[in-house]
This record gives structure tokens, C-alpha cells and sequence, in this order.
């Protein structure tokens, strides 16, 4: 595999080329360091809602034209937000990749926000967290967070509060944008079928004459260490009661990091290792022999992203239908307790590290992933970890696990969240026609 | 730059083995990895109304313990080695999907050829399947988008038509089923003679057809395969809708369409451009522009053809506000009376082309894009020189022929319409 090229524009626009020649695609990813994290009671959901109107205009191109003009080249495109970031990218025939190159370099300064497509985007924001909102484990997610963090801004998630999103302006929107949006604020990252000193010459030409910012305004809060447990309980109709739990987890630059990751892959096993992070429970795991093997829950999954503050390190479940809670409850915290206490076998290490390197090898099948790995962790630690995350994680020891276990999962530690059906988990619909 | 297609009659090595099982192999050195795909032509719609639920329930239970392995042996070997593997019933095929590194390739093919050859159905290991699945049930009985489509496919489609239902049947049946009935439904339709494997990865096709050869040559079937027929569904009559009210839900979810038609149905490509123009292309096509975009109606709504061995429905989805599902469904149809009165402009015709003829190379970026074509290729025979002569067939389509083929399938008079969340049954 070739090496990543790192380099910069004088206006402070972070650049990262991936040439992957072996299909005739390419890739191009901006990534702003900005989400949900930037954001303060009044905008949460801002982040969010600016991504969404970068489609919707510049003096160039009109709203909607972005992702017809990349479909008629043969290509897609779509963006997303999180905590920490807001991602742009397109997947296009190599020989159109300049037209990406264009289209990021125009909205990144030229974004219209006409009061008009403000308007309409609303409904269609509100729409999206609707959508959410008929999920139970939404719901008890967003209860989860904002108990688990008090005063740091992972406090909310990423769509926001039905009445920011009520009530935020257009004034607000654009000056977000204005603030965050601009190179010395953000990465490309391309990957694929070109050669990476014309893909330079190509990223200069496009990106070289757009001004560089003010620096974007530091998130200073850090959140308190927690002192005790906290619980949450949400009664609302559903199919099943689901269990939540978060402990507060390092971030990604911590030295803690790879032996947390690790720590996850024994409860829960390494699945589907997309830049995301996530994917389905290994069922040789820990917590799916102890839940769902002994018929006390339907799934179990544990999970850590990588994230820039520190974040949490989340286990959650669904009752089988006719068993107490309480029971899915100590099941999981005796599991916990386990992993905390003794050290796990040197096969569960060998098994999370091989997991690992095959899930690695399946998520560098594509250019896109390979771009989003970059991006994603350039933007919340550094790309260089890309190159060593597999050797950072064969160097993890047993007591390495046992040690962060002990830190991370005791009771002080963790937020407690219980989605209880209100409609005894039966689904009656009132009539039918 | 590299621009070779990496499906071609040259490229790709297909071979029928001598118990007739059929095996697909296309050579990527560039991942050291290893892409596996199953293919059978049976499924949910051999099930009865009564036994609703039956290829779903059989075929997940053949992971719950094979000759060779326990449930948690086989997890454990999965697991130890980085392998995936999982195996799935649809209402027209069965489908399994592997992954592993090209060292462990053998024994994924091991696991496989077990799961899908010798399953044993474990006593306590199936009936605990069956309560997971019962638990999916009753969790997708709460599901907007679930219960919406359910209830779609129930007035798109007559009751003796195997659409007409959803693959993974209802509470009632999924408790009734018997260790027999699993246990025949797996001898009487899992056969070489009606599979396909598919591998894409880090191995020469040689290789990789002994190894397959190996692990599933002794498999054997008996007598001739059961008939495969799925009956052509006859255009609706009217209008008819369905209200399905849930609790504790703020979007409607809203599923309204039509009977489409076969993969292999002459106006297939015709149509197939005309719902890319109607409601995916961009960002969902003339649905998101007018729906979305104009009137901020929904966050989603979209458009999509489940053209498979049988006719499967054309249908429009949509999330919106409880207070905006009767403008939303004006808005859909409004947008089926316009596909429906005149040809799609040149220049939308022109972005569609460019589109499905451009974006190719994408779709094979990847060895699971190129196993899923192939899989694709394979069943609906539609012969290795297929993506050669694709983008020809999309260039000769005309806006008339969009015509004609959408005229045909949706009509504004006559559509199913499900809607399902905080709503009344009175709306």
C-alpha cells in the first residue's frame, strides 16, 4: 500500500492523499472540525442543520444542483455530523474528481443560506429528528447522554432540541458557518485512483486562493469527574423494555484508548470496523453468552468511539419479553465486574487482536473507507494513528485490560438509563380499517 | 488509469459442478481478504399462509448447530479467526455471505458447506432462536416503517400471492412450527442443483473451485427441484389505504405504490430509468424536489422498484409530521399524474443515462460490489458480457419508453396506501 502524503496550504487547509490505484474511483472528503460539540443551549442542532444547507445553494450553483450535477458525472455524494465533526464527500470516476474539488472549495466560502430554503429546511430538520423520535432506544440514548454529561456539550446529541430547532434564525445559521467554515478549520482528504503530487497541484488550485479564517473558539468545558451513580427511567410506549448504560471513557489521544478498544472487543466482540466504529456483537463474546445465550435478552452490544473529549464507553440491551429487568441489570453488571477484577485469557487478547486485523483488511477494500478513516481520525486525534492502530493494539496486555476495566467500570462511574414500556410491550393498534 | 471492467466473460470464471451446483469466481489480488456468496432459488414464497414464516425460521435455525459444530463452537471459530459468516431467507432466494482473510479461506468454506449441508436443529438452541425471533416480531410490530410496508404489501397484493405477505411471519405461526417442518423444509429445498457461489478475493480461480469443490462436491440432491413459480399479480383496483395508529410515535411513516414487475420484463430498464428520475436521483428525484425540498414536507421520501424473479412492488416511502400525511400523499400523487401525463425532458433523461452508465466503476469498487453484481448477473441470467452490453441497452431507452413503461405501472386512480403511526384510523 502506498504511503499517506501529508501537506498544507498557506491559507491552513490540511491536506491528506491516499492514492489507491486499483479501480478507477476516487474519493474526496472535507472534513470541518466542528459538530455538536461547538454548540451552546439555544443552537443545539446548529452543526447539523448548516450541513444541510450546503445543498442548498451558492451564487454558482443553485439548491438540489450539487448532487445531480455529481450523479450526472457518475458519482454520490452525501455528508454527515457528529460530535466532533461535520464530513462532506463525493465517490466519483477518477476523471472527475476535479469536479468535487470544485464544488467543496465553492460551499466551504459561498454557502447562500437564503431565508427561504432556511424556512423550508426546518420542517425537514424537525422531520428527520421526528423520525428518530419513533425509536425507543433514541429516546433513552438522548437521556443517557444528557445525564452523563452535565456541563460538556456532549450533554446533547447531534440533531438537537426540538426547540432550538423551533426556533434558531437564519442569522444564527450563517454566523456558525462563518465561524467554523473555513480551510484553516478543516481537512481534505482524497484517496484513489490518481497521483499524488497532481492531486496537490489540483487541491492548490481549487483551495490556494480562499481566505484563511479567524481561529474557531476553543471548547473549554471539561466535564467534572462523576461521584456517584446516576439513573434514568423513561416510561413511553414500546415493544420491549431496553437497558443503557455509559461510563465515562477516555478520548482517542489517550494512552488508555487502545487497551479500552480492546477491553470492548472481549464483551462484545470487534464487528464491522468502519471508520464509524460500530457494527454487530461477535457471539463468542462475553456479554452474549452471559445475556442472550442464557435467554435474558434478545441483543447485547458494547461500544467506544473514538471521540475528541473524552466520551463513554456504552453497554445496552433488550429484555427478552417475560424476564425481569432487574435480572438483564446484574447479569451484565456481574459481567462487568469480572472484566474488572480478573484478567482476561490470552486467547480472548489473541481473538479481539485477529478480529481486528481482519475487520481492518475488510474496511480497506474501497477507497471511501479509506478516506473516512483518515479524515475521521485526523479530525479527532491524528491520521498517523491509522498507520500504527494495529501495532498499538497488539502491544495491549492482559494487565493492561484488567487495569482499565478497574478505572473505567465501577458503579461512581456509570449513568444507568431504563426505557420501561408503558403499553406492557404489546403492540395494540386502537383500530383498523 | 485502471478501466478495465472487472466483470467480462474473460475475467470472471463460472463453472457448473457435477452435482450441478453452480460457482462463480473473480480474482482480486489488490485485498488480502476473501468475499463468499450464496445464492439459492427458494425462500418465503414456498410458505403457506399457514406456515407463514417457515423458510426464515429454518434457515436462521441452520447456525444453531451443524454435525461438526455446537452453536458455540461455530461462534467461537467465527469469531477466533476474524471470519464472518451469516445466512438468510427472503421470500425468492436464500442467501448466505461470508468474509475471511485468504488464510482462513478453507476454513470458511468449511463452515459454510457445514451450515448449509448438515444443520442438526438442537433442541434448545432452535427454541431459543424462536424466541429471539418472536422478540424481532413484536419489535417490528412497533416499527412505523415496518408495519407501514407490511400493511402496503397486504393490499398491493392478493392473498394467495406469496408477496402478499412479509417473509418472517406473524407471532401465531412462528409458535406453531415444528421441529419436522424445519427439518423438511431444509431437506425438501436446500440443493446443489438450485445454488449458486459466488467468491471474489485473493485467489486464483483454480484454487478457489477446488476448495469449493472440496467442501461442497458431495453434496447430492434427490429427484428434481420443486417448481418455481410465482404467479404475475393483476393491477389493482382503485384506491385502497390503510390506517395503522401506534403509540408513542411522532412521524407517520407512509408507504404507497404499485405491482411492478420482473427483472426480466422487457419494460424493466425503461422503467427502472423512469424511478431514478421520479424519486432517487439527486437527492430522491421530482419526489424530493416537490415533497422535500419545496414544500419541507419530510425528510425522506423516495421512490424504488423490487424488480426480483417475480413481479415485486414500485413504491414511494415517506416519514412526515402527522399533520402533513393527507398534503404529502397529495403531493406524491400530483408528482405520479405528472410522470404519467408527459415524457421526462431530455435533460433529465440525459442525467439518468449519465448517471447509470457513469456510475458503474463505483459499484465495483469493491469486492462486496462485485460479488453482489455477479450474484445479480447469475440470477437473472442476464450472461457475463452483461455489464459490456449495459450502458448500450440504457442509451437506446427514449423518453416515450419511460413513458409508456410508468403509464403502465402507476396510475393515480389506482394505487395500495399504508400509513402507519400517530395517527386516527378515522383520517
Amino acid at each position: 500500500m502506498s504511503e499517506i502524503k501529508e501537506a498544507h496550504l498557506d491559507n491552513g487547509l490540511m491536506v491528506l492523499l491516499k492514492p489507491v490505484r486499483t479501480a478507477p474511483v476516487a474519493t474526496c472528503w472535507v472534513w470541518y472540525r466542528v459538530g455538536s460539540r461547538n454548540e451552546v443551549p439555544g443552537i443545539t442542532g446548529i452543526s447539523h442543520w448548516v450541513e444541510h444547507m450546503m445543498f442548498k445553494g451558492t451564487p454558482s450553483l443553485d439548491k438540489g444542483e450539487i448532487m445531480r450535477v455529481i450523479n450526472r458525472n457518475g458519482g454520490v455524494d452525501n455528508a454527515f455530523t457528529s460530535s466532533d465533526y461535520t464530513a462532506y464527500f463525493e465517490l466519483l470516476p477518477s476523471d472527475r474528481i476535479d469536479l468535487a474539488l470544485r464544488i467543496e472549495s465553492d460551499r466551504m466560502v459561498n454557502a447562500l443560506f437564503a431565508p427561504e430554503e432556511v424556512a423550508s429546511e426546518r420542517t425537514v430538520i424537525i422531520s428527520e429528528r421526528e423520525g428518530a423520535e419513533n425509536e425507543p432506544r433514541f429516546w433513552l440514548g438522548e437521556e443517557i447522554q444528557a445525564a452523563a454529561f452535565k456541563v460538556h456539550p456532549y450533554h446533547h446529541d447531534t440533531i438537537g432540541w426540538k426547540t432550538d430547532l423551533e426556533t434558531m434564525t437564519r442569522d444564527d445559521l450563517y454566523a456558525h458557518y462563518k465561524t467554523y467554515y473555513a480551510p484553516n478549520n478543516a481537512v481534505i482528504v482524497a484517496a484513489g485512483d490518481f497521483d499524488a503530487d497532481e492531486m496537490l497541484a489540483k487541491i492548490q488550485n481549487a483551495f490556494g486562493a480562499l481566505p484563511r479564517g479567524k481561529d474557531a473558539p476553543p471548547v473549554k468545558t471539561v466535564e467534572p469527574p462523576q461521584e456517584g451513580e446516576r439513573r434514568v427511567f423513561l416510561r413511553r410506549p414500546g415493544p420491549a423494555a431496553y437497558f443503557h448504560a455509559a461510563y465515562h471513557a477516555p478520548q482517542a489521544t489517550d494512552p488508555d484508548y487502545f487497551p479500552v478498544f480492546v477491553l470492548v472487543g472481549v464483551l462484545s466482540g470487534v464487528g464491522g470496523m468502519s471508520f464509524s466504529g460500530h457494527g454487530s456483537p461477535g457471539r463468542s463474546s462475553r456479554l452474549y453468552r452471559a445475556l442472550v445465550e442464557t435467554g435474558l435478552a434478545v441483543d447485547v452490544d458494547s461500544s467506544f468511539r473514538a471521540t475528541l473529549d473524552p466520551g463513554t464507553l456504552d453497554v445496552a440491551a433488550t429484555v427478552r419479553p417475560g424476564v425481569a429487568s432487574e435480572k438483564v441489570e446484574r447479569a451484565i453488571f456481574v459481567e462487568l465486574e469480572k472484566i474488572a477484577t480478573t484478567r482476561v485469557t490470552e486467547q480472548e487478547l489473541a481473538k479481539v487482536i485477529k478480529q481486528a486485523r481482519s475487520q481492518f483488511v475488510y474496511a480497506m477494500d474501497g477507497v471511501m473507507n479509506v478516506g473516512g478513516w483518515l479524515g475521521q481520525l485526523e479530525v479527532v486525534a491524528s491520521y498517523k494513528m491509522y498507520e500504527s492502530f494495529l501495532d498499538n493494539l497488539t502491544k495491549v496486555t492482559r494487565e493492561d485490560v484488567l487495569r482499565v476495566a478497574a478505572k473505567y467500570l465501577g458503579e461512581t462511574n456509570r449513568t444507568v438509563g431504563w426505557f420501561i414500556p408503558t403499553n406492557g410491550g404489546a403492540a395494540k393498534p386502537r383500530a383498523r380499517k | 488509469m485502471n478501466t478495465t471492467l472487472p466483470i467480462t466473460p474473460e475475467t470472471v470464471t463460472r463453472v457448473t459442478l457435477d452435482n450441478g451446483l453452480t460457482v462463480l469466481v473473480k480474482d482480486n489480488p489488490n485485498n488480502p481478504s476473501i468475499t463468499l456468496r450464496g445464492r439459492m432459488r427458494a425462500g418465503g414464497l414456498f410458505d403457506s399462509a399457514k406456515v407463514n414464516g417457515l423458510a426464515h425460521f429454518a434457515t436462521a435455525a441452520l447456525q444453531r448447530g451443524t454435525r461438526k459444530r455446537t452453536f458455540q463452537k461455530l461462534n467461537e471459530e467465527l469469531d477466533r479467526f476474524g471470519m464472518s459468516f451469516g445466512i438468510g431467507a427472503g421470500t425468492e432466494t436464500i442467501g448466505f455471505s461470508g468474509k475471511s482473510l485468504v488464510e482462513d479461506f478453507d476454513r470458511l468454506l468449511d463452515v459454510a458447506a457445514d451450515v448449509v449441508i448438515h444443520p442438526v436443529f438442537p433442541r434448545a438452541e432452535t427454541e431459543k432462536l424462536r424466541a429471539e425471533i418472536l422478540a424481532d416480531l413484536k419489535e417490528a410490530d412497533q416499527d412505523t416503517q415496518h408495519v407501514a410496508y407490511r400493511e402496503f404489501r397486504k393490499l398491493c397484493y392478493p392473498v394467495t400471492h406469496p408477496y402478499h405477505r412479509l417473509s418472517d411471519g406473524t407471532p401465531a405461526t412462528v409458535k406453531r412450527m415444528t421441529f419436522d417442518q424445519l427439518r423438511a423444509f431444509h431437506a425438501r429445498y436446500f440443493r446443489p442443483d438450485v445454488t449458486t457461489i459466488v467468491v471474489v478475493g485473493d485467489v486464483r480461480a483454480e484454487q478457489a473451485i477446488a476448495k469449493i469443490e472440496r467442501a461442497f462436491g458431495k453434496w447430492r440432491a434427490r429427484g428434481k427441484p420443486e417448481p418455481y413459480v410465482i404467479p404475475d399479480p393483476s393491477p389493482l383496483d382503485g384506491i385502497t389505504r390503510k390506517i395503522m395508529p401506534l403509540d408513542g410515535k411522532t412521524q407517520a411513516d407512509i408507504v404507497l405504490g404499485f405491482p411492478g414487475l420482473r427483472r426480466n420484463d422487457p419494460d424493466y430498464y425503461a422503467l427502472s430509468v423512469g424511478d431514478l428520475i421520479f424519486g432517487r436521483l439527486g437527492l430522491f428525484g421530482r419526489l424530493g424536489a416537490s415533497v422535500r425540498d419545496q414544500q419541507g414536507l419530510a425528510y425522506y421520501v423516495m421512490s424504488g422498484i423490487e424488480a426480483g424473479l417475480g413481479a415485486g412492488p414500485w413504491s414511494v416511502r415517506a416519514g412526515v409530521n402527522p399533520k402533513n400525511v393527507e398534503r404529502a400523499i397529495d403531493g406524491v400523487v400530483a408528482e405520479i399524474r405528472r410522470l404519467a401525463s408527459a415524457p421526462v425532458t431530455q435533460d433529465e433523461f440525459n442525467e439518468a443515462r449519465d448517471f447509470i452508465t457513469g456510475s458503474l466503476a463505483l459499484r465495483l469498487e469493491t469486492n462486496d460490489g462485485v460479488a453482489g453484481t455477479l450474484g445479480e448477473i447469475e440470477l437473472f441470467g442476464l450472461g457475463l458480457d452483461y455489464l459490456q452490453r449495459y450502458p448500450n441497452i440504457i442509451r437506446a431507452i427514449t423518453p416515450e419508453q419511460i413513458l409508456a413503461a410508468t403509464r403502465k405501472y402507476a396510475q393515480a386512480e389506482h394505487y395500495a396506501l399504508a400509513i402507519a403511526g400517530p395517527v386516527n384510523s378515522e383520517q
